[in-house]
């Protein structure tokens, strides 16, 4: 046994002893550029998630080219500019960047879910503020600042004391996407009564269609259901048609569902009261106190303050928002339609399953008409699932994503009241660009990573960027319509909305948000507790418990105490 | 006579000392370091509290009593230590006994005994990630399927409802949970002396009197360790739940060990030391907890003899 | 007559245990042979042929997950290299067998020598930290962690893991802490008596009576942290261990892994290894404990 022993031990150290040996024995990576020494290395790490990091190459092959003469170390001979890119689904990502910027040796971060606060106090990244307010006419845009294109809230949050850490990256945000093609064939569209459906297979031109949301003729959302009770007429006509309504995900339910009971809540407060939940500072007109007999529910105003936060979960909106959901959920008892494919209750159909049924249902006999999803969802499907790619195989070109017509949603209006409301989306993902502070002190490599952020953020570069991944960036620029006519019909509509549309950015620079930015961001805590039990996923609570959108809403109550048990220290 | 011998005991202790300090010197220098010194901040978050703009301040016992009416107001949390405790009672009734009465089974040699041994054995053995992947896959497509064509009857996935999901997870963690035990056990038991075994035979006790009065006490305390370190583990069982649903578990589904290390992946700085008062309150609860039971169960205890 | 109905009694607790034994092997050994099953599958049979057999059968997963299951890794140099599995097999066993065999042996020798000094107080510290560490759960402890590491180089080296390792902290303390205790003092004595040494006693006596409890628990370890994908993921950024690969792998973004028959290939490729090893030396190290020494 001992010689066992003994040999165990001898041969793990004869392992780690052999380790270096070993790991030369890995192969150089195939694609992957030797580093060229007559040439100023900088290292970026960027996030390789649903927007992948095609662009970014292609953006750095740019950049190396127009600068290959320049020389960025004086005193060297060095001559032009070498970008090694890392692209990382984990490291740079939400905590785990958190945890590892430290140790990387990427010194310009393209990243997602990134709490501003949390890397400025910790010492993790380095101020840019001569990136973002150094003038633009380099790249042919004299007198115009990166500062000049971020939009005011965010210019607020990012601003500390006139320096800045951060250039916000990309803006992505949610709602519901629909297959176009299918409205048309099957004339889904509204009459212009509002209340019949257009000729299966016709034309805007042929048949006149309602107004939609916006309240206006001759625009994108025409003949689209323009109040929550339209929406629903709709997914019975889509029941009796023979299709379905809805697909999700069943795998990450809480996450996916939430995009449509949430948009519609940001959608209904519109932008202004929607901020209250961020800024801490207003009026609401609409928190409920109880119901009248009719149905229609009793209101008061509260001034919002940080001390006064809790009755924001009062807002009519989101009672609205959560009915919604429920008659989603619900269907048509009467009729026995349901308005969700079954699949949608396992447990292990991913969002790319999800995706996957989305885009192959038109050509598989029953449709499905809507899935509840973000901006991204086309790209990711495209890239990551390669769901286009098999869709293209099976069913031709019609079904690869140049091929496909899909839209993003503009959403019904609670009340008829509301219609002709702008629309109204929120960036929701805290995307942006930093410096990692192991460039400190280095001034060259600072002056290169300061021309390369101001490179990327030209506007030039921010419609390739468009161009490539089919979403905005997260700053101001112009698409002309020959670039916009390079986009699918699906980023066609995302840019619409991200133009024409109210973006929401979501942030505060009150204390009381910054220092619970986990449980106040995105004012996406929807928890209840029912009868005791606690929810935070509506959809189950409806389905399994029966539980009603009512009882629900009046479970999301938070009492003053509560609240002050929380937060009092900030405020 | 007497003087002589107290001087060479006072020696041999020294003796001694230096001994054992060469044995845990080491460990405990590791110890310091690795766990004092990078946690001791973190722990000091109790007491504190920490805000973007004004940095660190002393915060006393405010935390702890937030955490405290936190505990009495909010349905999530009382829902969490509930599972917490439950969790433990069904891995003590139901996961100790069973591996109990198999590592017996095992011990005694009967059929097929080797193969059950490597069987018990094989959640240990597959990594979490696997196993998990498999067992959801299980739940929530062939379950549904089998009950549509036993009963006609269409139902969602085992894990995704809120009637099902907990006694579903609860299953799991018994069901993947004796490797460890049974091979403790079975370790233990093999350590019996056959000369104590064949006198019982001998006297007609019957398989049951043999387990209860030989089997049992001989084990005694491979038993206790695992009973203390299921009690000193209640309160940071996450019962799964991460493997299973990543972040998006159903709140009455939640542990309190599930809560705070959800909590803390998605937390900023500020938001720690309330995550850290908890953590200790806990602590609070469970050490004394840990500590009476042992002693209870090391005196009152079947007697070896 | 009572003789009989014991008999009887016995019977009758065999039959259950084993129908009991048998229901639970079974129910196994099922959904890990549907993950075999999977695994032969394309995604297409995957989707639409969920629980039948492989149609068509194929060996693609394999093949594709051996020639995609890859990490580019900057080495020491500062080169990116390309690691594939095999690389990382060799990883995995430097990270879990060296891990394994510093934090059995720690916790091994520390329960040891508490138990043989008790009369210490030190000891009772010693004892006491271990069950509070193992309740007490630190909050965001890892930057600090991360950044200690580095500060005493420990960071992406394996003999630094390793010292990381090197902790008494956990359940196998309480382990050794019970097994120490059921020793006889009987057996020491006779050996002082024969003028053996402290050192002797402990490395001649006492170690021997728990070999069986060692091996045991250093199996228990080299398992865990085999399947352990986050601590490499952190402290070993550039020797990625086959659990950190098949970690990333089953996250990866590329189309030709996202299916699930590709994630389940890819997790039997790393349980095979520990699988074999665990079926080979399972009688070995978990028969009797005569062969480590003494038995009464």
């Amino acid at each position: 046994m001992k010689k066992r022993l003994t040999a165990t031990i001898l041969s793990v150290a004869m392992l780690a002893g052999g380790a270096s040996a070993f790991a030369g024995c890995a192969k150089p990576v195939p694609d992957d550029r030797p580093i060229d020494p007559t040439k100023t290395q900088l290292y970026v790490g960027n996030y390789d998630g649903g927007v992948g990091g095609k662009w970014l190459d292609n953006a750095a092959a740019r950049f190396e080219e127009k600068y290959k003469d320049v020389c960025f170390e004086p005193g060297t001979d060095k001559r032009g500019v070498q970008i090694n890119i890392d692209h990382d689904k984990e490291a740079y990502h939400g905590n785990n960047l958190i945890n590892n910027l430290s140790s990387h040796d990427e010194q310009v971060i393209f990243t997602e879910r990134a709490f501003y606060d949390q890397y400025i106090s910790s010492g993790l990244i380095l101020e840019m503020t001569d990136a973002v307010t150094g003038d633009l006419a380099e790249f042919g845009e004299e007198g115009v600042s990166i500062e000049d294109k971020i939009g005011d809230t965010q210019r607020a949050y990012l601003d500390r004391g006139g320096k800045y850490y951060a250039v916000p990256h990309y803006r992505l945000f949610s709602g519901i996407q629909y297959n176009v093609r299918l409205w048309e064939d099957e004339g889904y569209y509204f009459a212009a009564d509002g209340e019949t459906f257009v000729s299966p297979g016709s034309t805007a031109e042929e048949e006149p269609r309602s107004a939609g949301p916006d309240g206006e003729s001759g625009t994108a959302d025409d003949g689209l259901p323009a109040t929550y009770d339209d929406f629903f007429v709709l997914c019975d006509y889509i029941c009796e048609t023979g299709n379905i309504p809805f697909v999700w995900t069943g795998e990450y339910l809480a996450q996916y569902t939430s995009y449509i009971y949430w948009s519609l809540y940001a959608d209904f407060e519109g932008a202004e009261k929607f901020m209250d939940n961020f800024d801490f500072s207003g009026t609401a007109d609409d928190i409920v106190t109880g119901w009248n007999e009719d149905g229609t529910p009793v209101l008061k105003e509260a001034a919002v303050t940080p001390a006064t936060g809790y009755e924001l979960r009062q807002q009519l909106g989101r009672y609205y928002a959560l009915s919604f959901l429920e008659r989603i959920i619900d269907g048509n008892p009467e009729r026995k339609y349901t308005y969700y494919s079954n699949k949608s209750t396992g447990g292990t159909y991913s969002h790319l399953n999800a995706q996957e049924d989305f885009i192959k249902s038109y050509y598989e006999g029953q449709a499905i008409a809507m899935i509840p999803e973000g901006t991204w969802w086309e790209n990711e499907a495209d890239a990551v699932g390669g769901a286009f790619d098999t869709a293209e195989q099976a069913y031709g070109q019609g079904a690869s994503r140049e091929g496909s017509k899909f839209g993003f949603m503009p959403l019904p209006k609670a009340t008829e009241e509301q219609v002709g409301d702008p629309f109204t989306v929120v960036d929701t993902y805290d995307s942006y660009i930093m410096y990692n502070a192991n460039l400190a002190g280095k001034d060259d490599l600072i002056a290169l990573a300061n021309l390369f952020v101001q490179f990327v953020c030209s506007d030039a570069e921010m419609v390739e960027f468009t161009k490539d991944t089919g979403l905005p960036r997260a700053l101001n620029y112009k698409m002309s319509a020959d670039d916009i006519a390079e986009l699918t019909y699906y980023e066609q509509q995302v840019w619409e909305v991200n133009t024409n549309g109210i973006v929401v950015q979501p942030y505060g620079t009150n204390a009381l948000y910054r220092n619970n930015t986990s449980t106040l961001c995105y004012a996406y805590d929807w928890t209840s507790t029912v009868n005791g039990r606690p929810y935070g996923i509506p959809v189950r609570a409806f389905k399994d418990d029966g539980i009603s959108a009512l009882e629900y809403f009046e479970g999301m109550e938070m009492t003053q105490a509560a609240w002050n048990n929380l937060y009092s220290d900030d405020f | 006579m007497q003087k002589a011998n107290k001087k060479r005991r006072f020696g041999k202790e020294q003796r001694e000392f230096v001994f054992y300090l060469c044995l845990v010197a080491l460990p405990l220098a590791q110890f310091c370091i690795f766990y004092i010194g990078v946690n001791f901040n973190s722990i000091l978050l109790t007491f504190r509290n920490y805000s973007f703009d004004e940095g660190y301040s002393f915060a006393g016992f405010d935390n702890i009593v937030r955490v405290f009416r936190s505990l009495t107001s909010e349905a999530v949390l009382k829902y969490s230590v509930r599972n917490s405790l439950i969790t433990y009672a069904v891995t003590l009734l139901a996961g100790t006994t069973l591996a109990l009465f198999f590592s017996y089974f095992i011990y005694k040699k009967m059929p097929l005994a080797n193969v059950y041994r490597v069987v018990l054995f094989l959640p240990s053995v597959i990594s979490s990630i696997v196993m998990v992947i498999l067992f959801k896959y299980f739940c929530e497509n062939a379950i549904p399927e089998i009950w549509e064509a036993l009963t006609g009857e269409q139902i969602g996935g085992l894990l995704s409802s809120t009637k099902t999901s907990f006694p579903t997870l609860l299953f799991y963690l018994v069901w993947t949970g004796f490797g460890t035990q049974v091979i403790m056990y079975t370790g233990a038991m093999n350590n019996i002396s056959d000369s104590v075994v064949e006198s019982a035979r001998l006297d007609g006790a019957s398989q049951l009197r043999e387990f209860i009065s030989i089997t049992l006490p001989m084990i005694w305390p491979t038993f206790v360790t695992f009973i203390v370190v299921g009690i000193a583990g209640i309160f940071t069982n996450q019962l799964n739940l991460y493997s299973f649903y990543g972040t998006g578990a159903d709140l009455a589904d939640y542990t309190i060990g599930y809560y705070l290390y959800r909590e803390t992946t998605r937390a900023t700085l500020p938001e720690y030391p309330y995550l850290s008062a908890m953590g200790f309150v806990f602590t609070l609860f469970a050490v004394p907890l840990t500590f009476l039971v042992k002693s209870a169960l090391e005196k009152f205890g079947p007697g070896t003899d | 007559m009572a003789s009989k109905l014991k008999k009887g009694e016995g019977r009758c607790l065999k039959i259950a245990l084993s129908v009991v034994l048998a229901v639970y092997a079974f129910s196994l050994f099922i959904p890990i042979l549907w993950g075999v099953l999977t695994s032969f599958k394309s995604q297409e049979d995957f989707r639409l042929n969920l629980f039948g057999l492989p149609n068509p059968f194929t060996l693609e997963n394999y093949l594709r997950a051996f020639e995609l299951l890859y990490r580019d890794v900057e080495n020491a140099g500062g080169v990116v290299v390309r690691v594939y599995f095999p690389l990382m097999f060799l990883y995995s066993f430097l990270y879990a067998g060296g891990c394994a065999l510093m934090s059995t042996t720690t916790a091994c020798v520390v329960a040891y020598a508490t138990v043989k000094f008790e009369k210490f107080k030190l000891s009772k510290v010693i004892y006491t930290i271990v069950v509070v560490t193992m309740i007490l759960p630190v909050i965001g402890n890892l930057p600090s962690e991360i950044h200690m590491s580095r500060l005493l180089g420990f960071y992406n080296t394996f003999p630094g893991i390793w010292i990381m390792k090197m902790t008494f902290l956990g359940m196998y303390f309480l382990v050794f802490h019970a097994t120490f205790r059921g020793v006889a003092k009987d057996y020491y004595e006779a050996a002082y008596l024969d003028g053996a040494s402290e050192w002797m006693v402990m490395v001649k006596i006492a170690f021997p009576l728990v070999t069986y409890t060692y091996l045991t628990v250093l199996l228990l370890n080299f398992i865990t942290f085999w399947n352990d994908y986050q601590v490499p993921l952190i402290y070993l950024p550039s020797y990625p261990t086959a659990a950190y690969g098949v970690f990333l792998f089953s996250r990866s973004n590329d189309t030709r892994l996202s299916s699930v028959p590709a994630r389940i290939t890819g997790c039997i490729y790393m349980l095979l290894p520990v699988l074999i090893l665990f079926i080979a030396f399972h009688k070995h190290l978990m028969g009797n404990l005569s062969m480590g020494g003494i038995k009464e």
